[in-house]
């Protein structure tokens, strides 16, 4: 194996299609949680088993420790539907269908994100405005793109003014919380 | 350096509570809210600003519902109460300050869910109260556990509506002693959202108050409307404030708005051929709030959408899509809570049937303009003018519902017609503190106040007392024999104060006797004693009747005793009422007279 590291969108790829493997398929679960614990690679040879389709399923440290996640999941759900709306196939549907079900979906999660995270714009400046960046900024709050010299100072125009969450309130979980469960089913009587 | 020492305020509302403390030491220290721990699902916990006045009754596989500080807790108060609601409606509590207040109904049996699933053990409204608190003193001393006294341990100052009557002010002090809370004091909500404003304005309310003026409090709520006038006074050029006058209990609020609209959209989607099943209909009354509070917050929006989604995992498609107009809003809300009427108007009054289903005494009229104009007109006398009716000069809003700018200028728009029609300038607005909590923290104010720091309302009881006398007449069939009225505790009564009458009532030994219990919010010179048979009907009202029982100690079993009562405002804020008997068998004997009776 090459020691090529991935960019940033190519880890945001990985880090996203991990975390929903994680939540679904727990003998993946188990593997990350041994290669976290020895830094080996996974035994590429063998093959996941079959997880039963009703049992409880296997939470390991791993899985847990993404509980912060789950939590937000669970919370958009519950307030915004956010996992029916992104596990649905929606390429057959109208717009108008796709667009009312978007209303909800935006209403309900930005009422839970406004409720649980103060969100803020990274930089103050109007964008298309022009900006200049001097020597030591931090690099991981500036996305440079374009042709970008060797070294700074930088001026040039500000396209997108990001986003940093300057706080982050999530619920706490109380014992015998299961927080794979990010929706209950429904039965009616 | 010592503990730190606070004083409590507990807003108890019908659909929210808040808490908040202050500072009892230290150069002018300002109230805080304090957030609340609670459960917003099964097992998870957040802090929220507010308490959901919500009890969830769990099936027995979904017990215990652990909390931080008990594991073993059976039922859930709070957020994941609220939102079972409308889920599973035969095991949640609501509303259940407003049944204790209710005329009739025992409110110490088990009465809530009233349309509970079977198998479900109700429990009583003082009850469901005494849950809200002994929660809100959990989180609290949770939460500032080492870190100063518990909940408890502070003076606690619990706010009631102006208008509970004197046996509703009794059971929310049962439910606090219940939950552990003994160092208490009732406040009025109106006077506490006043207390808010005060500590807001600081040393500028004297700019902004002079004598001669009249602060009226329109407080409107998730579940109730409340009115107060409240009046400046200057004595040696001091400022006071006294509250002179305190309106009707009156069930109308927000939940009733928006219950409306959502029944407004339910009809025009049925006419169009789409009915709603009871899912939809909560999910409907979910989506028209949330229009309109977006219509309300941004003028010009015509229209907002509402989306009423399928129940399945499958979201998109198959959604009810339709949308609540600005005309609508106007329509439902404005005109129909708050129409434009004149001075004269009067609540619509709804004869009762004779087989009403057992529930909460709604408001028959929806109207709160009309509501107030009968407030203001009832209580033209209070300052000894002439006029129609009372002539404020401020108003202080309170309540969620007050939040909307469009409600406040028009309550403020229909006040300034009425006072000029009846020669009197405007009324000015005084600018409020956050309408949700300004109750709590008012509260807390309070607590601070009584501790001699900063101006203090006086006002005393808001209602005369009187119990009714029938005079022996022959009996007559189809005619009552006459009813006579005797004031035992006057208007105005100050805490701590007591006054005794001589009137001729007997009670017997073993038994327990009731009495006919009547109040008065304008009866303000009827002094103790003084009786009277003939009153006009909309100025005493009849509460629910009051009962003393005297155990045989040292009597024979059926003995006739002659008593005369003695009333006392209590240090909490209550009316206690004592049968002493003119010939006592040893020092001091007196029986308490039970305000809210037990069902036999």
């Amino acid at each position: 194996m090459t020691d090529a590291r991935p960019g940033f969108f190519a880890r945001l790829a990985i880090a996203f299609a991990t975390f929903f493997r994680l939540l679904v398929d727990a003998a993946f679960a188990a593997r990350l949680a041994r290669l976290e614990e020895v830094g080996e690679s996974p035994a590429p040879s063998a093959p996941p088993p079959t997880p039963p389709t009703v049992a409880a399923p296997v939470v390991d440290e791993q899985t847990l420790a993404t509980g912060g996640g789950l939590a937000l999941l669970a919370l958009f759900q519950r307030e915004g539907r956010l996992v029916d709306f992104l596990e649905q196939d929606v390429t057959s549907f109208s717009d108008a269908d796709v667009g009312a079900a978007a209303r909800l979906v935006h209403e309900g999660c930005r009422k839970a994100l406004r409720g649980h995270a103060t969100v803020a714009p990274l930089r103050s400046e109007a964008e298309e405005s022009r900006v200049t960046l001097e020597e030591g900024y931090e690099p991981a709050a500036v996305k440079l793109t374009g042709k970008v010299a060797t070294r700074p100072p930088y001026k040039g125009t500000l396209r997108h003014a990001g986003w940093r969450v300057r706080d982050l309130r999530l619920p706490r979980p109380l014992d015998g919380h299961d927080a794979t469960i990010v929706a209950p089913a429904e039965v009616e009587l | 350096m010592s503990a730190p020492r606070y004083a409590i305020g507990i807003d108890l509302g019908t659909t929210h509570s808040a808490l908040s403390r202050i500072a009892l030491d230290g150069d002018a220290p300002r109230s805080e809210r304090v957030d609340i721990d609670q459960l917003v699902t099964s097992a998870e916990l957040e802090r929220q600003p507010l308490l959901a006045s919500f009890l969830y009754l769990p099936p027995e596989a979904e017990r215990p519902l652990p909390l931080p500080w008990d594991g073993e807790r059976p039922f859930a108060v709070g957020g994941y109460a609220r939102a079972r609601a409308p889920e599973t409606p035969g095991r949640v509590v609501a509303s259940a300050k407003s049944w204790l207040c209710h005329p009739t109904a025992d409110r110490r049996s088990g009465l809530l869910p009233l349309e509970a699933t079977e198998g479900v053990d109700r429990i009583s409204p003082v009850e469901a109260s005494w849950r809200y608190l002994e929660h809100l003193a959990e989180a609290y001393d949770a939460r500032f556990a080492g870190e100063g006294p518990r909940l408890a341990e502070c003076p606690v100052v619990l706010t009631v509506p102006a208008s509970f009557d004197a046996s509703a002010r009794e059971l929310t002090v049962e439910a606090a002693l219940a939950a552990g809370i003994e160092n208490l004091t009732l406040l009025e909500e109106p006077q506490a959202a006043l207390y808010a404003w005060l500590e807001q304005a600081g040393d500028g309310f004297r700019s902004q108050l002079q004598p001669g003026d009249v602060v009226l409090v329109v407080d409107v709520g998730g579940g109730t409307s409340d009115f107060s006038a409240i009046a400046v006074t200057g004595e040696g050029g001091e400022l006071g404030l006294e509250r002179i006058a305190v309106g009707d209990h009156i069930l109308l609020g927000g939940d009733n708005m928006d219950l409306a609209l959502a029944h407004f959209v339910k009809q025009r989607l049925a006419a169009e051929g789409t009915e709603l099943d009871a899912w939809q209909m909560a999910s409907l009354t979910h989506g028209a709030r949330v229009a309109k509070e977006r219509l309300f917050g941004d003028p010009a929006l015509a229209a907002a959408p509402i989306v009423i989604p399928r129940r399945g995992a499958k979201l998109v498609g198959g959604a009810i899509r339709t949308e609540l107009g600005k005309d609508d809003l106007r329509a439902v809300i404005l005109d129909g809570f708050f129409p434009e009427v004149g001075p004269e108007a009067r609540p619509a009054v709804r004869a009762r049937t004779a087989l009403t289903r057992f529930g909460l005494p709604y408001a028959s009229d929806a109207a709160i303009t009309r509501h107030l104009a009968a407030f203001l007109g009832r209580q033209a006398g209070a300052l000894g003018g002439g006029g129609k009716l009372l002539h404020p000069t401020c108003v202080l809003f309170n309540g969620g519902v007050m939040k909307s700018e469009l409600l406040r200028e028009r309550i403020r728009a229909t006040l300034e017609r009425w006072l000029e029609a009846d020669g009197a300038p405007p009324a000015r607005v005084l600018h409020g503190a956050d309408l949700d909590l300004a109750v709590a923290r008012g509260a807390a104010c309070f607590g601070r106040v009584r501790e001699g720091h900063g101006i203090r309302i006086r006002g005393g009881t808001a209602q005369a007392h009187y119990v009714g006398v029938e005079g022996a007449a022959p009996a007559v069939p189809g005619i009552e024999p006459p009813l006579t009225l005797v004031c035992v505790a006057p208007f105005g009564m100050q805490e701590g104060s007591s006054v005794a009458i001589d009137a001729e009532l007997a009670v017997v030994v073993g038994e327990r006797v009731s009495f006919r219990f009547f109040g008065s919010s304008v009866r303000r010179h009827d002094e103790a004693g003084a009786s009277f048979e003939r009153y006009a009907s909309d100025e005493v009202a009849e509460l629910p009747a009051i009962e003393v029982e005297l155990p045989a100690e040292g009597r024979a079993e059926g003995e006739v005793v002659p008593v005369r009562l003695c009333a006392t405002v209590t240090d909490i804020g209550t009316l206690l009422v004592e049968a002493v008997p003119l010939a006592p068998r040893k020092p001091d004997e007196r029986w308490k007279v039970e305000l809210s009776v037990r069902e036999p």
